[in-house]
């Protein structure tokens, strides 16, 4: 029964009523206590009645009420543990007096802490979502007649089963929503169970309209001889019109006798009441389907959601938000976006971490801007440093001083040098999509000495034994330059991390190649990276820089990717890090670029 | 004598490769701006003309539609050789429509881009 002071909802908030069995009691004190809590006082309601508290009431037992944890649901010794535990899960616990759990986390007993790991170490919780959504549309209070009827699904048994419908067998409810090619018929024989179809709406049209135009309401197969309709013998029916849904009801005693005429007369009266039950179970049919999108999609949300009551308690979490997002969200909330939802209900996410897509985007948009850049250097600059050259050169030629000569000379070797690095620049930084034969020792020579800015000093040797220095795979260019040069210049800054004297120090480029792959590898005698870092780092903003942004290696893992390849870490045979790059000699093909 | 038309912006390379060509016994017209080059090829006949893609007001294949109107399509391919600091794909693609000889600046060896400018096939 209802208590009739304050609303469900309110009532619902503040306690909780369990009816125990006596001889459950022992065990269910086992699982208070396992979970945390205290029962304090036995209710003076009954002998079997609790009331389970922790500083303040929360769950009271009652005789009258034994299914307000979950409706129509027995306790036995299995389920009850469930039950309890989804309460408590559900945050329908308050942890403090005060009910805070932000004051709480100063002074959280043992127990306490136990109690919040456990509600979110095994549970997430839907059903506290459910809660919110469905208390946030109004649903109608249920009188005693609703009561009968629990689900849509259920609804032709539930009506069977009724006093009022003794001696009928079957029950059939056809439901379409407008607008659908669709129609849902659920159908209920006696002995048989629920059933339900899909069948198309053309059918249901035909079978809506006949009934409809029927005085006497009442049919027999012969008129109605349609698979859909799974009814025997003769039937009486009736069709409902409610707001975006038309309804065909049935029921029959599935014989062949007419039904009598008190029998029409209270299947007149029963439908005059049905219709709002349709009307009711239609709409909260809906509600739980609303709810069940929204808990699908916040579930699978890509950053940590959580519903919290205004005392911090959670009624619902998706995987995301764990319990170090929620401790973060009670020290700095400022790291979180939150809406108000009805009773002051709050949703939380963390602001996404745009820093992410802008730094990715940063970088993109300045390799196309390096791009772009270097074409237009590569004709402003090459083209007068050609005629210096070639000035240079004529010059010389013409030049019988060999000082004059020889500064031509220099004029003319300088000129040629830019022109050289000019080239070797704009090659590296070609199209998106461009391949090329690559001659992969040159390339890795050439970005060696891109990197001198920051390897200077250091030792660095390239192997390749038995590659001919001719190699060549078909690869892009500047994605592989990329790639190396990031790891030349991460393992220079890991070295100068330790040591200001680089002599002894060095860098190892290793190319290889196996029957599928060409390998090359970049180690270094730098400090390495911790054991406990391994995995994170080709995470992005993982970083062991002090200015560092964290995006090279994974910027170099993508770039990776895109070639087709991997890229590994390991510890290097000289004290440092060792990451190693493989594509695949043979050129992949467009459907196995992951990123297309 | 070859009678040569060298269009090409960038003046310490004007005057290097028209020496060059000269020394080779060549005579050797220079132009610097499109417009300037169109004039010249509707004045004079040439039987080689180098044409950079990059100049200052037009492009080097806009002097080469309007050659046009002086010339075959065969005589273009033949007459005109392209010289471009900016060798992407595209230009290469372009130059090929023409059927003419390209070489990007710089030269990968110069007596051999001489002897390819001096080469003037039937």
């Amino acid at each position: 029964m209802e208590d009739k002071g304050g609303t469900r909802a309110e009532k619902a908030q503040n306690t909780r009523l369990i009816h125990l069995d006596g001889q459950l009691e022992d065990w269910v004190l086992e699982t208070i206590n396992a979970e945390g809590l205290e029962l304090t006082e036995k209710s003076e309601l009954a002998s079997q009645s609790y009331k389970i508290s922790n500083g303040r009431l929360f769950f009271d037992s009652n005789s009258s009420s034994p299914n307000l944890f979950s409706s129509g649901i027995p306790f036995n010794r299995n389920n009850l543990k469930n039950i309890l535990r989804f309460n408590l899960r559900r945050g329908d616990i308050n942890l403090s007096p005060e009910g805070k759990i932000k004051d709480l986390k100063l002074n959280l007993t043992n127990q306490q802490r136990r109690l919040v790991k456990t509600i979110f170490k095994k549970h997430l919780s839907p059903k506290g979502l459910d809660e919110v959504i469905k208390t946030g549309d109004e649903i109608r209070e249920i009188d005693d007649f609703y009561s009968h009827f629990d689900s849509i699904h259920s609804l032709p048994r539930s009506i069977i089963e009724m006093d009022l419908f003794r001696g009928f067998e079957s029950c059939q409810v056809i439901v379409h929503q407008k607008g659908k090619m669709f129609c849902d018929t659920y159908y209920y024989v006696s002995g048989m169970g629920d059933q339900h179809k899909v069948i198309p709406v053309e059918s249901f049209n035909s079978t809506f309209s006949l009934i409809k135009k029927s005085k006497s309401k009442k049919f027999n197969q012969s008129k109605l001889l349609k698979e859909d309709i799974g009814i025997l013998g003769t039937f009486m029916a009736n069709v409902f019109s409610i707001k975006n849904h038309d309804i065909v009801f049935i029921v029959s005693q599935n014989g062949f006798l007419p039904p009598t005429k008190d029998e029409i007369t209270l299947f007149d009266s029963f439908c005059n009441r049905i219709g709002s039950v349709f009307d009711f179970l239609l709409q909260r049919n809906e509600v739980s389907e609303k709810s069940q999108n929204i808990n699908v999609l916040l579930m699978n949300y890509p950053h940590p959601v959580a519903i919290l009551t205004s005392k911090d308690q959670i009624l619902f979490r998706n995987r995301l938000f764990d319990e170090e997002v929620f401790y973060e969200f009670l020290d700095t909330p400022d790291r979180f976006q939150t809406w108000k939802l009805i009773k002051d209900h709050l949703l939380v996410s963390r602001i996404p971490d745009s820093t992410k897509n802008i730094s990715d985007i940063y970088h993109y948009q300045r390799v196309s801007l390096l791009g772009e850049l270097l074409n237009t250097l590569q004709h402003e600059l090459s083209n007068p440093l050609f005629g210096l050259k070639l000035t240079a050169e004529l010059l010389e030629m013409e030049h019988e001083d060999e000082e004059v000569k020889e500064t031509l000379s220099e004029i003319a070797s300088n000129g040629q040098r830019c022109l050289g690095i000019i080239k070797n620049f704009s090659y590296l930084y070609q199209d998106e999509n461009f391949t090329d034969n690559v001659e992969i020792i040159r390339l890795v020579k050439e970005t060696v000495i891109l990197t001198k800015s920051e390897s200077r000093q250091i030792q660095k040797e390239i192997i390749h034994d038995g590659l001919p220095e001719d190699f060549t795979i078909q690869t892009n260019p500047t994605w592989l330059s990329q790639i190396l040069f990031n790891l030349i210049v991460n393992s220079s800054q890991a070295i100068k991390t330790v040591t200001e004297n680089f002599r002894g120090h060095q860098i190892v480029i290793n190319i290889s190649k196996t029957e599928r792959d060409l390998n090359i590898s970049v180690s270094d005698s730098g400090p390495g990276i911790p054991d406990s870092s391994q995995e994170e780092v080709f995470n992005p903003f993982y970083t062991t820089k002090d200015k560092g942004t964290g995006l090279g290696l994974s910027i170099c893992n993508n770039l990776c990717l895109k070639l087709g390849g991997r890229l590994n870490y390991s510890k290097s045979p000289l004290g440092g890090a060792c990451f190693t790059l493989s594509i695949p000699l043979e050129k992949v093909t467009h459907d196995q670029n992951p990123t297309h | 004598m070859i009678k040569i038309l060298l269009i090409e912006d960038e003046k310490l390379l004007q005057k290097s490769l028209k020496k060059l060509l000269e020394k080779r016994g060549a005579s050797v017209d220079v132009e610097s701006s499109g417009k300037g080059a169109i004039e010249r090829i509707r004045a004079c006949n040439y039987d080689r003309i180098i044409c950079d893609l990059m100049l200052q007001d037009i492009s080097g294949f806009d002097v080469i539609e309007e050659s046009k109107q002086r010339y075959s399509i065969g005589q273009i391919s033949s007459k005109f050789i392209i010289i471009t600091a900016y060798g992407s794909p595209q230009v290469h693609a372009r130059a090929e429509e023409y059927g003419c000889k390209i070489l990007t600046k710089p030269f990968q060896d110069n007596a051999q881009a001489l002897d390819t400018f001096l080469t003037i096939e039937e």
